[in-house]
């Protein structure tokens, strides 16, 4: 989502028995990011920082912590969730908590206007002043006057 | 076995150390009275480590070069080869290497030296040997010489044609390094005398001064005669040089060594004719052939069976020799034959000079009377043959001049000898009185290969004879290297290692050291309480069977063998390989029951047990292990696999791997003409010829009890069965008929890995029952020093640098990766080891980390998972907590998969370094936690499983509390009644019953139910409702033997019909067929189906014994056993035979053709297909019998409370099958019976008792150290959402509440396994795990760009 | 031009992946030089933050192997 690339992250697993499979994936691996070529953290910094923040949410650990229990043994009102609508909502909730903090970034960076965020993160402008609202009421940003017509914000 | 001497037992040997094999010495080397290592040098040789030969040789005697040359060589009449072809040339190889090597090349050792002074009479060989063998030893040594030069006979006896002067003066010459005085031209008694020696400080004195007097032909003539002369003085005047020419005609008398000497000499001197006479024949000659030979190529006549009766002179001179001609008596009393003379077979040789060669003896001249030395009768002197000391204690003598002319390898005997005992008696030491007897040789020798082939003996080459007799030239030319390359090669090898010592030269790690690799086995005492018996099994050897051609083909393999190809270690690196051309196979066929259930062909009608399983697991693996469409079949009888979750395992391996099963035995294996193929033919159960082409066959070679085995068992007095496994009861099944010894393993029985570690855990815990009053007595505590408080140190990081030998100093460059180190943050000290883990490092370590002030240590080496502890261990000797450590795994993960790429493993090296480095920095002491033991155990469930822990722990003094959920004991074992080795159950339980109810550490709690539980290890609380009362019971440990039972059913009109029974039921009323004429057993009712993917695993012997009672009370009876595949395994295979001999009609049916009931008149009619006959089998029955499921008792809220983990089935699931079979992963939680899995009573016994012995390590203790690496929580930052005590595994963080703050988590360290899951999963970050702390985490990763 | 060699951050359990990645040096096993191993206690301690802070320091690639 931050676009660093999807190759880049790999999730394996291997037992204390399975040296031959430990090396097919390494090679596997070194291989696959050898074709995404060289990282610069520096392009993706503003990205980095928005994902950093995400991953440490509160709302989203929450949902992850408690996947076992909700797709076994459901949730506080007893609803059991399969897998599959947990995931679904667990993504929407992340793509959600990430934009709030690419605004959040782009708020701070000085894109204080809707569109000027919108040149920032590319993010459709419909969608930044939902979330800017929504931001607003958790006191996350404020509104902080307007200029030439345009709501302006700051961070808290 | 085709391996060298020094060698790996196998490749994952534990522990991974080398052996050297040391058998009985060689031959050769008993036979050499030197005693001189041939093995050895001819080694070495074969290398073309000449220098090494000649130093294995120099440390049994200092005249390589000479002894290459003149020695007799008898070590060669022993040589093995002799047996295939001809003995190795042995003295050619000792000059091969003398001839190659220039002596003052070589060191002299480190001698340290000593003020005691030995005087040594004679340079002879005797002689300077003696000295030699003192100068090494410290001693100051002068060797006094009559004669110009020194050497002897070596000098002035043995000519320069055999003996080049080069040679003997350079080994003289060389001794002269070890600081021995050689003084010629003094005669002792004239220039100098005993007792001046003695006043001069010399504290022994050795007479080495040989047989210098010819002895007298004793004839006619010989006195009066000009011409005459012994064969001593005329070599002697020829060395001295005074005689170098010689006119006319010279005969000599004699059939030795000089004899042949004079003769050849005088040809050399420019005598006309040379003759020899010898009385006996060419065979009795002492010479050895090619001397005799070489000596008749260059001229010289020789006489045999004459000998001479007097000299002819003219004027004094002599003119010829009257000679006769003799012939040999039959052998004599010493063995020898006699010559006699033949009458009037008189002849005459004409000739200058008579040289009589038949022997010499010393010239004592005044000595022996002078110092009151003993002289015998043949005036020798005398001494004692042991340690060759004279009359006078400081006196000894050795050599020609106590034996007579003997050989140069003689004398360096009594060189050796003399030394040896001279040099005790200067050290003030009894010496032995009489002859000490060598140890009898032994000949238990490395067997010649089987297809060792015929070699031809090395010929020497020699000058010509025509380049002979104008000079002294060598006549017998070195070998060339390659020629005594091949001689070496042909050695034997007979004495196993050769004692080269190269690997003590070589160990850089000084493990291999003379005295390490002296040692030998060694036979000791041990006083003991209790004997466990695990000698295991052997795989039983295929070739024996003509007709699967094992031993012929190649690509016909056995099981064992087919494990070490699928092995990552093995000889393919794991790659699927068949043997014959290095392909990759496309079909492979498994036979199994190879030397199992097969009385006729191997004596073993038992079933190996494990056989069925392991070739469907190699089955699967070799399928997985194929990157292509590998064709897998497996040809059986009945398939076996009652274990644990091996049904489902088999039905995997059909299902979803698509391993082909076929229910036939194969009888003819033939070659494919032209191809390394192998075709099979068999026959299909229902009678059809088939025939198929595998590249690849294996055998599934089943498990035999080694001879050495059963001797064992015989020495030691202990009863076998039938089957030579050891007999048990099967309500003891780890006892042996002996007291005190026991039993564990495939030598109890044939079994698999998990049930053997099991019974080991058993055999364990019976012998410890009598031993429990000893516990702990043997043992020392170890103490640690205090620990230095670092707090508010800067981080002060030393560094260790481990080589591994070449492991890792081979690849990466450990000196650039210690420079890089050198610069790191916080790094004070940085070493280079060749072996951090060595015990001097460790020493040094320690020592550094004081001398430094060292508070962090870093060792980049190995991996922690093996070498962590050892070094936590030593900085915690040094006063540091064992935490503030890391390591660099530099060679496992780096070194030693990327030993191709140096370049990028030291790279790597550098920056796991650095990351080790950075976390270093930031590592905390963190104190050891240990919690008290509660020394009791709660055991949940009174059967025969439960109450046999119970005894085990109460036994043991340990109280033990069951909680039983009926109103009785005895469980699931209430419902049979005799075991099968025909033991009655209910006797048992009675007097099981009986003791665990009188025992006063028992206490049993019926109609009890577990309901609810908290705790950790050693500090269980357990819920339990007895009646309508709630109890708290507190105990140290949780045994789980919750039981099982068989299951109802409602197949087969079971429960609609009273002629359908289960075989439960029958237990109990056995009278109930007792007029039956018609029974019908159906197996697998309920088992290895859908609801139930296991095996019951006991039920085919249950039915087995119930038919063979029904027969035995009424053999007209009819018993029909439908089954699907038999699993009678182990020794249970005999009842499976008695049966079938009885009568047992066995029909199998398969689970998509179950057999069909209907109730008729009278009984009930039975209807199955029978794959044998292909056709329905209609059976009118009077009863039916059914053998339902085993399923285990209710156990879900067990789990929970314990939060133990179960299978589909609702078996509990062990930590782990093989490894931890009877204990949970939650630490003090054990598991035992029925619960685990369906197993027969003894199984059930010794799991308990399993259970109990590694209950037991934790109660005994008194407390249980705990690993600290736990989770922390940050009281402040935690908001008490409780997510962490819901993601935890283990139940081990709960929330406490806390007054005016809620709820906050709290972390119970005993249950704690470091995992880390809370601390990833935290909504707050407020918790952290020591010792991988966030932030050191993150350290390492910063560190690792 | 020398091949690019990204570095890559691989987060290992002690008891599964790391004790694999061991015995593939016994048995000598070949793989790429690329990895820089990070030992954890179980593959449940991988924060995604660890993840993203590898990739913060200019990590290019992050395996987390149980």
């Amino acid at each position: 989502m931050a676009g660093i690339g999807k190759q880049r992250l790999h999730l394996a697993w291997v037992s204390s028995a399975e040296a031959q499979r430990f090396v097919e994936v390494v090679t596997q691996t070194t291989d696959s990011v050898k074709a995404q070529g060289k990282f610069d953290p520096k392009a993706f910094a503003f990205e980095l920082a928005a994902a950093e923040l995400t991953l440490a949410e509160e709302t989203l650990r929450w949902m992850v912590g408690k996947e076992v229990k909700i797709t076994t043994k459901g949730d506080v009102f007893g609803r059991r969730w399969d897998r599959d609508t947990f995931e679904s909502i667990l993504d929407s909730l992340l793509e959600r908590v990430y934009q709030k903090n690419l605004i959040l970034q782009a708020v701070k960076e000085g894109h204080t206007s809707v569109r000027d965020i919108h040149k920032k993160i590319g993010l459709d402008l419909k969608r930044i002043s939902y979330l800017l609202a929504d931001m607003e009421n958790r006191n996350i940003v404020e509104f902080a006057g307007m200029e030439e017509s345009k709501p302006i914000f700051a961070a808290l | 076995m085709d391996r060298k001497a020094v060698y790996k037992p196998y490749a994952q040997a534990i522990p991974g150390a080398f052996a050297i094999e040391k058998i009985d010495t060689a031959p050769c080397r008993v036979a050499c009275p030197a005693n001189l290592n041939v093995q050895g040098y001819v080694a070495m040789v074969k290398m073309g480590k000449y220098r090494e030969a000649v130093e294995i040789i120099m440390q049994d005697l200092p005249f390589p070069g000479i002894l290459g040359r003149i020695c007799p060589h008898g070590c060669e009449k022993s040589c093995r080869r002799l047996e295939l072809d001809e003995a190795i040339s042995i003295r050619e190889l000792k000059r091969v290497a003398a001839d190659h090597v220039d002596l003052s090349d070589i060191p002299v050792p480190e001698i340290t030296s000593r003020n005691e002074k030995v005087a040594i009479i004679g340079s002879g060989p005797a002689g300077l040997t003696a000295a030699y063998f003192l100068a090494l030893d410290g001693y100051q040594v002068s060797v006094y010489e009559s004669m110009p030069e020194a050497g002897g006979m070596m000098r002035y006896g043995i000519p320069e044609h055999r003996l080049p002067r080069t040679v003997l003066d350079a080994e003289i010459e060389n001794l002269k390094r070890y600081g021995i005085q050689i003084h010629t031209h003094t005669v002792i008694g004239r220039d100098i005398t005993i007792e001046e020696l003695r006043e001069h400080g010399a504290s022994a004195i050795f007479l080495a001064i040989g047989a210098w007097k010819g002895l007298k032909l004793r004839i006619p003539g010989e006195e009066t005669s000009q011409g005459v002369s012994d064969v001593t003085a005329f070599l002697r005047e020829v060395h001295l040089g005074n005689l170098k020419k010689l006119g006319g005609k010279i005969v000599i008398i004699g059939g030795g060594h000089s004899a042949l000497d004079a003769a050849r000499v005088a040809l050399r001197l420019g005598a006309g004719e040379a003759h020899i006479l010898y009385r006996r024949s060419r065979t009795e000659m002492l010479a050895e052939p090619e001397e005799v030979e070489e000596t008749e190529k260059e001229g010289v006549k020789i006489h045999f069976l004459s000998a001479p009766i007097s000299i002819s002179s003219k004027n004094e001179k002599v003119t010829g020799i009257e000679c006769i001609r003799t012939r040999l008596t039959e052998k004599d009393t010493t063995g020898r034959r006699r010559p006699i003379p033949v009458e009037g077979s008189e002849f005459f040789i004409e000739a200058n000079y008579i040289i009589p060669a038949i022997g010499q003896e010393p010239d004592l001249g005044n000595l022996a009377k002078a110092q009151d030395l003993k002289v015998s009768k043949w005036n020798l002197l005398e001494v004692n043959p042991e340690t060759l000391q004279t009359n006078i204690p400081d006196i000894f003598a050795g050599g020609d001049v106590i034996s007579g002319p003997a050989t140069v390898i003689e004398a360096v005997e009594a060189g050796q000898r003399v030394a040896k005992y001279i040099a005790k008696y200067l050290q003030g030491e009894e010496l032995p009185a009489e002859w000490q007897d060598e140890p009898p040789m032994g000949t238990n020798w490395v067997a010649p290969p089987k297809d060792e082939p015929t070699k031809d003996r090395l010929k020497i080459p020699t000058l010509p004879v025509e380049k002979r007799i104008s000079g002294y030239e060598e006549v017998n030319l070195c070998a060339d290297e390659e020629s005594a390359k091949q001689e070496a090669d042909r050695c034997l090898n007979c004495g196993g290692c050769c004692e080269c010592y190269q690997c003590v030269a070589v160990c850089e790690a000084e493990a291999v050291t003379l005295e390490t690799h002296a040692q030998q086995e060694e036979t000791t005492t041990i006083n003991v309480g209790s004997v466990v018996l695990a000698p295991g099994f052997q795989p039983f050897d295929p070739s024996k069977f003509d007709n699967y051609n094992y031993a012929s083909h190649p690509n016909i393999i056995t099981s064992t063998e087919f494990e070490r190809i699928l092995s990552a270690t093995g000889p393919f690196m794991g790659h699927l390989t068949r043997i014959s051309d290095k392909k990759e196979p496309k079909k492979i066929a498994w036979f199994q029951c190879i030397g199992s259930r097969d009385l006729n062909r191997c004596d073993n009608p038992y079933c190996s047990s494990v056989c069925c399983m392991y070739a469907v697991k190699e089955a699967v693996i070799a399928k997985e292990h194929a990157d292509y469409d590998l064709d897998c079949a497996i040809f059986f009888m009945d398939m076996r696999t009652p274990g644990k979750d091996f049904e489902k395992y088999y039905n995997d391996a059909k299902d979803k791997h698509g391993v082909r099963f076929i229910r036939s035995r194969v009888h003819t294996i033939d070659r494919v003409p032209e191809t390394d193929d192998l075709e099979v033919r068999y026959v299909t159960e229902s009678g059809e010829e088939k025939k198929e082409i595998f590249d690849m066959i294996v055998l599934s070679v089943g498990m035999e009890i080694s001879p050495e085995t059963i001797n064992l068992a015989n020495n030691l007095g202990i009863d076998l069965t039938q089957g030579n496994f050891c007999e048990t009861k099967n309500f003891k099944p780890f006892a042996t008929s002996r007291d005190g010894i026991f039993v564990c393993g495939a030598f109890q029985g044939p079994k698999d890995i998990p049930e053997s570690v099991m019974e080991a855990s058993a055999a364990a815990c019976s012998a410890g029952v009598s031993l429990a009053p000893a516990r702990g007595s043997l043992i020392k505590e170890k103490a640690f020093p205090d620990e230095t408080d670092i707090t508010g140190e800067e981080p002060r990081i030393g560094i260790f640098v481990c080589n591994c030998g070449i492991n890792i100093g081979g690849i990466a460059d450990v000196p650039a990766v210690v420079e890089y180190a050198k610069g790191l943050p916080n790094v004070a000290y940085v070493e280079e080891n060749l072996f951090t883990c060595s015990q001097d490092t460790q020493k040094q370590m320690a020592e550094v980390i004081k001398e430094q002030n060292l508070n962090r240590i870093v060792v980049a080496a190995c991996t922690p998972r093996t070498h962590e502890p050892l070094f936590q261990e030593t900085i915690r000797n040094a006063g540091l907590n064992e935490y503030l450590f890391d390591m660099a795994n530099i060679r496992n993960q780096c070194t030693w998969v990327h030993s191709d790429d140096k370049e990028h493993a030291t790279e790597k090296s550098k920056d796991l370094v650095r990351m080790a480095v950075a976390r270093a920095s930031l590592l905390e002491p963190i104190p050891d936690i240990s919690v008290d033991v509660n020394p009791s155990a709660l055991i949940i469930g009174g059967g025969v499983a439960g109450m046999t822990t119970a005894l085990g722990f109460a036994d043991q003094g340990f109280p033990a509390i069951i909680v039983e959920k009926s109103s009785v004991l005895g469980g699931a074992a209430r419902d049979l009644s005799k075991t099968w080795k025909g033991q009655d159950i209910q006797q048992y339980l009675s007097e099981l019953v009986d003791k665990v109810e009188q025992h006063s550490d028992i206490k049993v709690l019926r109609n009890a139910e577990v309901v609810g539980a908290s705790g950790f290890v050693g500090n269980f609380e357990t819920q339990v409702v007895v009646g309508n009362q709630t109890e708290t019971v507190e105990h140290g440990v949780v045994m789980v033997a919750t039981g099982g039972k068989a299951a109802d059913t409602e197949e087969y009109l079971y429960g609609k019909n009273p002629r359908v029974t289960r075989w439960h039921d029958l237990e109990h009323d056995p009278e109930k067929l007792k007029n039956a004429e018609i029974i019908v057993f159906i197996q697998c009712v309920g088992s290895r189906d859908e609801n139930r993917p296991y095996c019951s695993r006991i039920c085919c012997t249950g039915s087995i014994l119930q038919a063979i009672s029904i027969k035995q009370s009424n053999p007209d009876a009819r018993v029909f056993i439908l089954y699907r595949d038999i699993r009678t395994y182990g020794e249970k295979e005999y009842l499976y035979k008695k049966a079938r001999e009885m009568g047992v009609v066995f029909v199998r049916y398969s689970l998509d053709n179950k057999p069909k009931i209907t109730e008729i008149e009278n009984g009930l009619q039975v209807d199955v297909f029978d794959p044998i006959l292909q056709k329905n089998l209609r059976i009118q029955a009077d009863y039916v019998n059914l053998a339902t499921a085993i399923e285990p008792a209710q156990n879900h809220k067990i789990s929970e409370f314990y939060k133990i983990p179960l299978n589909a089935e609702n078996f509990f699931m062990e930590a782990h099958a093989k490894l931890r079979p009877v204990e949970f992963a939650n630490d003090g939680i054990f598991l035992c019976g029925l619960a685990h899995y369906p197993k027969a009573m003894e199984e059930s016994i010794s799991q308990a008792m399993a259970a109990t012995s590694r209950a037991i390590t934790v109660l005994a203790k008194g407390s249980v150290q705990i690993s600290p690496l736990v989770s922390q929580v940050d009281a402040e930052k935690c908001i008490g959402c409780g997510l962490c005590a819901e993601v935890c595994p283990f139940n081990a963080i709960m929330l406490e509440e806390i007054e005016g703050k809620g709820y906050r988590a709290k972390n119970i360290s005993a249950s704690c396994k470091g995992c880390g899951l809370c601390a990833s999963s935290c909504p707050q970050q407020a918790i952290d795990m020591l010792h991988f702390r966030d932030r050191q985490i993150v350290a390492s990763i910063c560190a690792a760009v | 031009m020398k091949e690019f060699e990204p570095k890559i951050v691989a987060f290992l359990c002690n008891w599964c992946a790391y004790a694999g990645a061991d015995l593939a040096g016994v048995s000598r096993l070949q793989y790429p030089p690329n990895i820089r191993t990070v030992r954890v206690m179980c593959s449940g301690r991988v924060d995604p933050l660890f993840v993203l802070q590898a990739f913060k320091q200019g990590c290019d690639g992050v395996l987390v192997a149980g």
